[in-house]
């Protein structure tokens, strides 16, 4: 299976008045056709940027500044915004956290639907261009779609939101969606659904789908990798019973071992010290040297390269355990 | 150990009322209705003293509303609630604490940790201005009362000048926590106070509390959607759905037991790190609008095994088994 | 902890980047300069009877009288040196302007405010009267109130701030209400520390930078309006001339082509108001992006 998405040492900073932003900083990573990644980070870790630079979102005072993305081996950081545009929305497509930032609230779905279907298809009819759209609803489990399709985003609620979302962005029927934190929102039983739909979804599909999100237990029942992210770098790379069995880096060995399932009861639970460093006053060596159990002077001074671990296994850490 | 808290079938109300225009309309026709929520509707449960009790629910289910009745922000619509054996409710007529002997005895850890500090106010006057308000220290030491409170939640002296916006969500969390502790309350209310939080300092949060707890004799009513939470650090469970309570229980209890079909979803539907992909069926349906709620039992719509009694009928809260309490029809047999 | 700038020198920073707001807040502090210190710096006093010769008048600008001072910008009907009189004249539009102004912030405010904290019938009757007060032109209000009242200054000031008050009550109930919903007034409540202080304490800091912003622009306003009112010859009294009422009184004089005695007080007024709104319009532009977060 070839790759639809081929990140290599990707590099997007923010260039504002106090400083410069590193929130991305050298990442790589690869997507194959149909297949679910996770990306999972804190908040400041980088993730949603990704998200964004592969979108080409990226605005001042944000650059990409170096770097690789192929996506189905076109190079898009040579794209002109034309080329972009005809992409996103088209082959690759992007949810939000919140619906509200997909979803016009002063247009009626079916509206807001055609328009989406007609920007990349000039020739469709307007009655075809609705009856994909009805169908696309009714795949993500939508009832009675077709009289549901003529309300106006407020009068849904917030899952069907995120539902009518992802409808939104598989009615060109794309090779990749990048999912930004789609059911962090969400009620947990309303979680529940989305996340099975959407596997499902891309499973007939064969849609590949990179979910970003901060919560390891969300991909652990729907990816099959995870890319574990902090302070702008990946800081391991593998399968996810890899990942969640047999963690090496200290930080996602961490970050597991906080997660109260896996704690003993009445028992304080593990705990990462101190916080994550300032993006402006990143340290020069490892970005977790100052809250990791295992750090050594050599990571204060100088930052771990990628090692291959396996075939399917990348860490970034001069100390991790094997 | 003694209650120190009893809720007694409490109920919130929001009412929208029509305005004057609308009640012109009205003379044609009935064409505008008042419109009421009921948030909270006849909850009762008990707290007992060091207890940490769990309010779980997802949203409209009322159990923010809840918190801030008991810690006497909203207003009471009817019931009362009984703090160590004596009357104590939200409010009297428009204004909110007054018997401050009783009032201060409980405090409330909010949300967001970006709107709960008054952005205007050093972190010294943050924590200090409530307890010199009322005569609990003298303006001569407060900066000592200050610093001894903040080193109990983990942060050094050197913040008390500054002000919130130079502080992460974590260390906000605790100034706030630090603010509650400042009036030496017996009982804490937190509402979702580690959902805005970051994963690994989550952690840390729930670390202090539970510190708190021991060194303070705390009790505490833990609002949150979190179940792994819960699961780790409440004594006992209140489920609440659509303003009502479901079902209440002994946390081991209910996570190996649980008795009613919504608890069962919810505690189903929960991602976990078990990453064998297991066969789910998510539970149908959205919850439905507060303003509408379904007839007979709220959960009937969504429910699988819902009855013709289900459709009609509200479901009694009963005990089960001892200290079990739940609401369905399905237990009668 | 971040090292950021904090409070006052970060607000400088920010507002001083704008160097058309920079440059405004000068002029409009070179104004304020000149209208404090007005008679120190005055080449004469316009206003001493024993001074003033109809000799002197409507001599053009760059002229010299009889007793050899030069009159910068001419002099006016009465013989009076246009520079001097500008400069008094400033004096009266900008302290009847400023502290109407204020008087109105006060009561706006605190009427807005407690309108958004105790809601119920008490804000409904606010905020009709507010309505319907800022539903009349604010000209027509003056104009009716000092029509009553008569002329004077302190006249002219209650007028004022019985027009301008509405604003501020606005947009501190609009503010109020935002606040009032955030958890840390609910915390305050949760502490039990009474109505006054938390909303004085704690709704009313917080209310702050909207309301400078309306200040700003209301005080413009308000200079703007009180010249509107002299020129009509209403509001202030010959005594005490505000610009408008030089312009006013110049009027007359502009067909005979001694443009110099109406212009000249026009110009100040102009640069007076351009200043303020700069200013003004800088700082709601400042904070705008913040209130959004």
């Amino acid at each position: 299976m070839d790759n639809i998405l081929k990140i290599e040492n990707l590099k997007t900073h923010f260039f504002t008045k106090n400083g410069i932003l590193k929130a991305v900083d050298d990442i790589s990573f690869n997507i194959k056709r149909g297949e679910i990644v996770g990306l999972v980070g804190e908040s400041g870790s980088g993730k949603s940027i990704t998200g964004f630079s592969i979108m080409g979102l990226i605005d001042a005072p944000g650059k990409i500044v170096s770097g690789n993305i192929l996506f189905n081996n076109h190079p898009l950081l040579n794209y002109t915004p034309d080329q972009m545009r005809n992409l996103r929305g088209n082959k690759l497509a992007m949810i939000f956290q919140d619906p509200m930032m997909t979803l016009n609230p002063v247009l009626r779905i079916d509206t807001q639907m055609i328009e989406t279907i007609k920007a990349h298809d000039k020739t469709i009819s307007v009655r075809n261009a609705f009856e994909i759209a009805r169908d696309t609803l009714g795949l993500v489990g939508i009832s009675s779609p077709e009289e549901r399709m003529k309300a106006y985003p407020h009068q849904f609620s917030g899952g069907m939101r995120q539902r009518v979302s992802i409808a939104i962005a598989m009615l060109n029927k794309p090779d990749l969606i990048i999912a930004d934190e789609p059911t962090t929102a969400l009620d947990v039983t309303i979680q529940g659904q989305v996340i099975y739909e959407m596997q499902e979804l891309c499973k007939k599909t064969g849609t590949a789908l990179l979910w970003i999100t901060h919560d390891l237990a969300v991909v652990a029942g729907i990816a099959s990798r995870i890319c574990v992210m902090y302070a702008g770098r990946i800081v391991e790379q593998g399968s996810v019973k890899e990942i969640i069995n047999n963690p090496m880096h200290p930080y996602t060995i961490g970050l597991i071992k906080s997660v109260p399932s896996q704690n003993k009861r009445g028992e304080p639970l593990h705990q990462i010290e101190g916080m994550v460093p300032s993006m402006l006053n990143l340290p020069d060596g490892c970005a977790f040297h100052d809250r990791c159990n295992q750090a050594t002077n050599n990571c204060k001074n100088s930052r771990p390269l990628e090692t291959n671990f396996s075939k399917t296994r990348v860490i970034r850490c001069f100390n991790f355990e094997r | 150990m003694s209650k120190i808290l009893e809720i007694k079938n409490i109920s919130k109300k929001f009412i929208k009322s029509i305005d004057l225009s609308s009640k012109f309309i009205n003379f044609f026709g009935d064409f505008y209705r008042e419109e009421i929520i009921h948030a909270v509707d006849n909850v009762s449960f008990d707290v007992m003293s060091g207890e940490v009790v769990g309010v779980v629910g997802e949203s409209g289910c009322g159990k923010s509303t809840l918190g801030r009745m008991v810690s006497g922000i909203l207003p009471i619509t009817s019931g009362k609630v009984d703090f160590k054996g004596e009357h104590y409710c939200g409010f009297e007529g428009t204004s909110y604490k007054t018997d401050i002997n009783l009032n201060l005895k409980i405090q409330m850890i909010f949300q967001d940790p970006f709107s709960s500090l008054n952005p205007r106010q050093k972190i010294i006057d943050i924590i200090s201005e409530a307890p010199l308000h009322h005569d609990l220290i003298t303006k001569k030491n407060k900066k000592s009362f200050v610093e001894d409170i903040l080193k109990k939640v983990g942060l050094g002296s050197d913040v008390i000048e500054r002000y919130p916006h130079q502080f992460s969500g974590g260390q906000r969390q605790r100034i706030g926590i630090a603010r509650a502790l400042a009036v030496s309350p017996d009982l804490i209310v937190c509402d979702e106070s580690i959902a805005a939080l970051d994963v690994s300092i989550q952690a840390q949060v729930i670390n202090l509390f539970l510190k708190l707890r021991e060194d303070f004799n705390l009790t505490y009513l833990f609002i949150s959607h979190d179940i792994g939470v819960i699961q780790h650090i409440a004594d006992k469970v209140v489920v609440m759905y659509l303003g009502q309570v479901v079902e209440s229980a002994r946390v081991k209890e209910i996570f190996s037991k649980p008795n009613h079909p919504y608890t069962q979803a919810l505690l189903e539907g929960v991602p976990t790190l078990d990453t064998k992909r297991k066969v789910y069926t998510p539970i149908r349906g959205e919850i439905p609008s507060p303003l509408d709620p379904p007839t007979g039992c709220y959960f009937h719509p969504r429910c699988k095994f819902s009855t013709k009694k289900c459709i009609e009928e509200k479901p009694l809260f009963s005990e089960i088994s001892p200290g079990h309490f739940s609401a369905c029809h399905l237990n009668k047999n | 902890m971040s090292n950021e700038k904090t409070g006052l020198s970060k607000f400088w920073s920010e507002f001083t980047e704008n160097k058309i707001a920079l440059i405004s807040l000068l002029i409009f502090l070179f104004i304020v300069f000149v209208a404090i210190f007005a008679p120190i710096i005055s080449p004469t006093d316009p206003y001493d009877l024993s001074k003033v010769s109809i000799m002197d008048s409507r001599l053009p600008p760059l002229s010299e009288n009889f007793a050899g001072q030069t009159f910068v910008l001419g002099s006016d009907g009465a013989g009076r040196d246009m520079l001097s009189a500008i400069f008094y004249g400033l004096r009266v539009s900008l302290g009847v302007g400023v502290m109407s102004g204020i008087f109105a912030l006060i009561i706006g405010t605190f009427f807005g405010i407690s309108a958004a904290f105790f809601g119920g019938k008490y804000e409904t009757f606010i905020m009709r009267v507010v309505d319907i007060q800022l539903s009349f032109p604010s000209i027509l209000m003056a104009l009716i109130i000092l029509a009553a009242f008569g002329k004077g200054v302190e006249k002219t000031i209650i007028a004022l701030v019985l027009v301008q008050w509405a604003y501020y009550a606005r947009t501190a109930r609009a503010t109020a209400l935002v606040e009032r919903s955030k958890e840390y007034v609910e915390a305050a409540h949760c502490l039990a520390l009474g109505n006054k202080k938390i909303m004085f304490k704690h709704i009313l800091p917080n209310c702050m930078p909207p309301l400078i912003v309306v200040g700003t622009l209301q005080t413009a306003h308000a200079i703007s309006l009180e010249a509107t009112l002299s020129f009509l010859g209403l509001g202030l009294p010959i005594t005490e001339p505000s610009l408008g009422l030089l312009i006013g009184n110049g009027f007359e004089y502009m067909h005979t082509g001694d443009f110099w005695i109406s212009i000249f007080p026009g110009v100040a007024l102009l640069i007076t108001i351009v200043s303020i709104n700069l200013v003004g319009d800088h700082l709601r532009d400042m904070f705008n992006p913040r209130l959004k977060r």
